[in-house]
C-alpha cells in the first residue's frame, strides 16, 4: 500500500513538464520589507529649530541698526542705556550669561539699562567684597530683570577689579536635573559628574585665560593625557596650565582633579566673582532625578559640584577674597526651602516636606536679599525711547472702526506710547518688551 | 415688581399647603419694605392677627393675578402689594450730570475709540486659530511676525500688508449652470477680505511644507519668502487670473 502511494508521488511526469514561462510570478515567502514605504521627503527652510531657539541661533542681530551706545562702568548713571564692552562681551559669552528668550537678537549687541536695582546693588555688593558675609540673593517677580543684574554686576566687576576670576553657574538645576552622566568616587565618598565638570571647566578657563596665566600653582602634580606626561611644579607652572592640558575632569572613573582646581582657588588671592544663577532649581528639588545602585535616591550634597556650592554658601569652603551672587529663576516655582532659609516663619505642618540640610547650610551662610524692583517711569521712558531708536517699537496710526460713520484722525506720538505701555508693562522689562515687540 | 410678588406668591402657596393655626411667624414677613407700609399693613393685614385664613390666601393670589395681567390696583389688597413692591424714594438712585459733565458728553459724541487689533492681523489669527483657542493662534502670529521683524527690520504689519497685496488674487471664477449641456465659467472680483482670504490659505498652505516643527517659525518663513517674491502662491494667482481672463466674455458690468 505505502509503496503504492510512493510511486504514485514519485512519478517523474512533474519533473518532465515544460518550464513554466510569464504568468504570476512565485510570491515571496516572509514579512514585507520597507521597500513599499515612502521616501522622505526633504523639507526646505531655514531652520528646524523651534522659535525659541531659532531667534537665538539664526543671528538675526547681524540685521539689526547700528545705535550708537555707552559702554557699562561704574560711572553710569541711572537710565542710561548701555552696551558691554568687547572683552567683556566675549567672556559672558563664553559663560552663558546671556541666555535664551533675553530678546538679545533684537539689537546689534546686548544691551541693558542702568536701573536703581544696579545701582542699589552695586554700592551694597561692592563695599564688602571680600569678606564672608558677602552673599546676596536676587528675588523678584517673573522677567524683572535678575539674570540680567547678575550679568551687570559681572560686567561691572571687571571695572572693579581687572584681575577678577568669574566663576559662573548659568543654570545650576542641571546638576540634579539628570541630564548628565555620573560616577562615584569612593575616596570622596561623592558622585561626580564628568561631563557637566568638563564643560564648567571649559568656560572657566576660556572666559578667565588672561587671569588665570597669571596665576602659579601652588602644589605639585602630576597626570597624563593623550599618551603625555605632564609634571608641574608649584611657583612654575600656571593654573592655564593645568586646566588647558589636564583631561582628568572628563575622566570616566574617579578622579581628584576638581578637588586640586578648588584648592588652587583658595591658595590664590585674586578676587573671585561667584555668580549662581537658578540657585532655587537646587533649593525647591534638592533631591536629584539620579539614583544610588541600590536605586535609592540621591541628595544634591552627594554630588561634588552640588557639594562644592553648598560649601561656598555655609561657610565650609572659603574662598578668599570673593563675593557669592545667587538668583533665583521663576522657572522653577516658589522654593519654600529657600524662603525659610533666609528667615521666613514656618509651620510644623510643612517640616515633612522642607529640606533640613539645604535650610541649615542657608541659615548658616547668612544670605541677604536684595528684592529686584520693577523699572520706573522715567526708566521705562528711556528704554521705550531706544526702542523707538532703534526701530523695535513701531509707531502705527490708530485703527478705527470703518463700519461708524464718525471718525476723528488722530495722530500717535511717543509720549502717549510711553505712558500706555508703561501702564500695561507695570515697568517689567520683560513684559514691556512683549507689549513692544511680540504683541499683535 | 414682578419678582417680588412671585416670591410673595411662592409664600403664600407653601402657607396654604401647612395648616397654620398658629400666628405667622415673624421671619416670614421679613421684607424691609413692610417696615415703611406699617399703616397699611395693620389696615389690611394686621401684625396681631390671630390666623391667616384659606380666603386671605386667595384673596392675594387673586390680586396677584390681576396685577401681574396689567389691571390697575383696584381694592386694599392689589393697592398694598403695589405699594409692597415699588421702590421707596429714598432708596431710587437716579444720576443727573450737570452742564459741565453735559458738555463734555457732547464732545466726545462724535469721537470713535479706536480698535485693540489690527484688522489683517484678526484675519490671519482666525483662519489659523483651532478649536476656539484664539489666544494660542495669537501667540502664533505674533511670535511670525517679531521673526519677519527680526529679518527685514521692518514693520511687521506693513509688511503683511504689502505680501497680500502682491500675492492676493483680483478675480475669481465661478461656474454657473445654463440648463443645457454647457456650463458657463463668469468671473467676478473680490472684495479685500475674500483677496486676503485666497492669499492666507495658500501662505498657510506652503508654510507647512517647511521644515521646522514650529508654527510660528514656518509661517513667518513664508511671509519672508512670500514678500521677497518667492512662493509658490503666485503661480495659483497667475493661474487664477489667466482663468478668469479666458472667461472674460462672460463678465457682468
Amino acid at each position: 500500500m505505502l509503496k503504492i502511494w510512493s510511486r504514485g508521488i514519485s512519478t517523474s511526469r512533474v519533473m518532465s513538464a515544460p518550464k513554466h514561462v510569464g504568468g504570476k510570478s512565485k510570491v515571496k515567502q516572509g514579512f514585507k520589507g520597507n521597500s513599499s514605504a515612502k521616501e522622505k521627503v526633504k523639507k526646505s527652510g531655514m531652520t528646524h529649530l523651534k522659535f525659541k531657539d531659532a531667534v537665538r541661533e539664526l543671528k538675526f542681530e547681524k540685521f539689526a541698526s547700528k545705535v550708537e551706545l555707552p559702554i557699562l562702568k561704574s560711572e553710569s548713571t541711572n537710565g542710561d542705556v548701555v552696551k558691554y564692552s568687547k572683552t567683556v562681551k566675549s567672556k559672558l559669552e563664553q559663560l552663558g550669561s546671556f541666555k535664551k528668550y533675553q530678546h538679545h537678537e533684537a539689537f546689534e549687541e546686548p544691551i541693558s539699562l542702568v536701573s536703581n536695582n544696579l545701582i542699589n546693588l552695586k554700592t551694597e555688593f561692592f563695599k564688602n567684597f571680600g569678606k564672608d558675609s558677602n552673599k546676596f540673593i536676587l528675588k523678584g517677580e517673573h522677567r524683572v530683570g535678575k539674570s540680567t543684574l547678575l550679568t551687570q554686576i559681572q560686567a561691572l566687576s571687571k571695572t572693579q577689579f581687572p584681575q577678577v576670576l568669574y566663576l559662573h553657574f548659568s543654570d545650576v538645576g542641571k546638576i540634579r536635573d539628570g541630564s548628565n552622566d555620573y560616577i562615584f568616587n569612593k575616596r570622596l565618598g561623592l558622585y561626580q559628574q564628568p561631563m557637566f565638570t568638563k564643560r564648567f571647566i571649559n568656560d572657566f578657563r576660556i572666559a578667565n585665560k588672561e587671569v588665570l596665566k597669571t596665576i602659579k600653582l601652588s602644589k605639585d602634580i602630576k597626570f597624563t593625557a593623550n599618551k603625555v606626561h605632564y609634571d608641574y611644579k608649584a611657583g612654575e607652572n600656571t593654573l592655564y596650565e593645568f586646566l588647558r592640558n589636564c583631561k582628568d575632569f572628563n575622566l570616566k572613573e574617579a578622579t581628584s582633579s576638581f578637588q586640586f582646581f578648588i584648592e588652587e582657588l583658595k591658595a590664590t588671592s585674586v578676587p573671585k566673582l561667584i555668580t549662581i544663577d537658578n540657585f532655587n532649581a537646587v533649593t525647591t528639588k534638592p533631591i536629584t532625578e539620579y539614583k544610588t545602585t541600590d536605586f535609592e535616591p540621591t541628595h544634591v550634597t552627594e554630588f561634588e559640584m552640588g557639594k562644592f556650592i553648598y560649601n561656598l554658601i555655609d561657610n565650609t569652603l572659603v574662598l578668599p577674597n570673593s563675593g557669592i551672587l545667587l538668583s533665583e529663576s521663576s522657572d522653577y516655582g516658589k522654593s519654600r526651602n529657600l524662603d525659610i532659609g533666609l528667615g521666613a516663619d514656618y509651620n510644623a505642618y510643612e517640616l515633612n516636606a522642607l529640606d533640613s540640610i539645604t535650610i541649615e547650610t542657608l541659615l548658616k551662610g547668612k544670605i541677604n536679599v536684595f528684592q529686584v524692583e520693577n523699572f520706573n517711569k522715567a526708566e521705562t521712558s528711556k528704554l521705550l525711547e531706544f526702542y523707538n531708536k532703534c526701530g523695535v517699537l513701531q509707531l502705527r496710526d490708530y485703527v478705527y472702526n470703518q463700519r461708524l460713520p464718525t471718525q476723528v484722525e488722530q495722530g500717535i506720538d511717543l509720549s502717549q506710547l510711553i505712558e500706555l505701555n508703561y501702564v500695561k508693562s507695570g515697568g517689567n522689562p520683560g513684559l514691556l518688551f512683549r507689549h513692544v515687540a511680540l504683541n499683535y | 415688581m414682578s419678582l417680588t410678588m412671585i416670591r410673595f406668591g411662592s409664600l403664600i402657596n407653601s402657607l396654604r399647603t401647612v395648616a397654620r393655626p398658629t400666628l405667622i411667624p415673624i421671619k416670614h414677613i421679613s421684607y424691609s419694605t413692610i417696615k415703611y407700609n406699617n399703616k397699611l399693613i395693620n389696615q389690611v393685614y394686621p401684625i396681631n392677627k390671630e390666623e391667616i385664613t384659606e380666603k386671605d390666601v386667595d384673596d392675594w393670589l387673586l390680586a396677584l393675578k390681576r396685577l401681574r395681567d396689567g389691571h390697575s390696583p383696584d381694592n386694599e389688597t392689589e393697592v398694598y402689594i403695589k405699594e409692597l413692591t415699588e421702590t421707596e424714594d429714598h432708596l431710587k438712585q437716579e444720576f443727573i450730570p450737570n452742564e459741565q459733565q453735559i458738555l463734555e458728553q457732547e464732545k466726545f459724541l462724535t469721537t470713535q475709540v479706536p480698535i485693540e487689533t489690527i484688522p489683517v492681523v484678526d484675519q490671519l489669527v482666525n483662519l489659523i486659530m483651532r478649536d476656539g483657542k484664539k489666544s494660542k493662534a495669537r501667540r502664533i502670529v505674533s511670535r511670525a511676525l517679531y521673526i519677519v521683524y527680526l529679518r527685514l527690520r521692518k514693520d511687521p504689519v506693513v509688511v503683511l500688508k504689502d505680501t497680500l497685496e502682491q500675492l492676493s488674487p483680483l478675480l475669481a471664477t465661478k461656474t454657473e449652470k445654463t440648463g443645457t449641456a454647457k456650463n458657463r465659467i463668469v468671473p467676478y472680483p473680490l472684495s479685500e477680505k475674500q483677496r486676503y482670504r485666497y492669499a492666507f490659505l495658500w501662505m498657510l498652505d506652503s508654510a507647512s511644507k517647511k521644515k521646522s516643527s514650529d508654527y510660528s517659525v514656518r509661517l513667518a518663513e513664508e511671509i519672508i519668502n512670500s514678500y521677497e517674491g518667492k512662493s509658490s502662491g503666485y503661480e495659483k494667482r497667475a493661474q487664477m487670473h489667466k482663468t478668469a481672463t479666458a472667461q472674460r466674455a462672460y463678465v457682468r458690468l
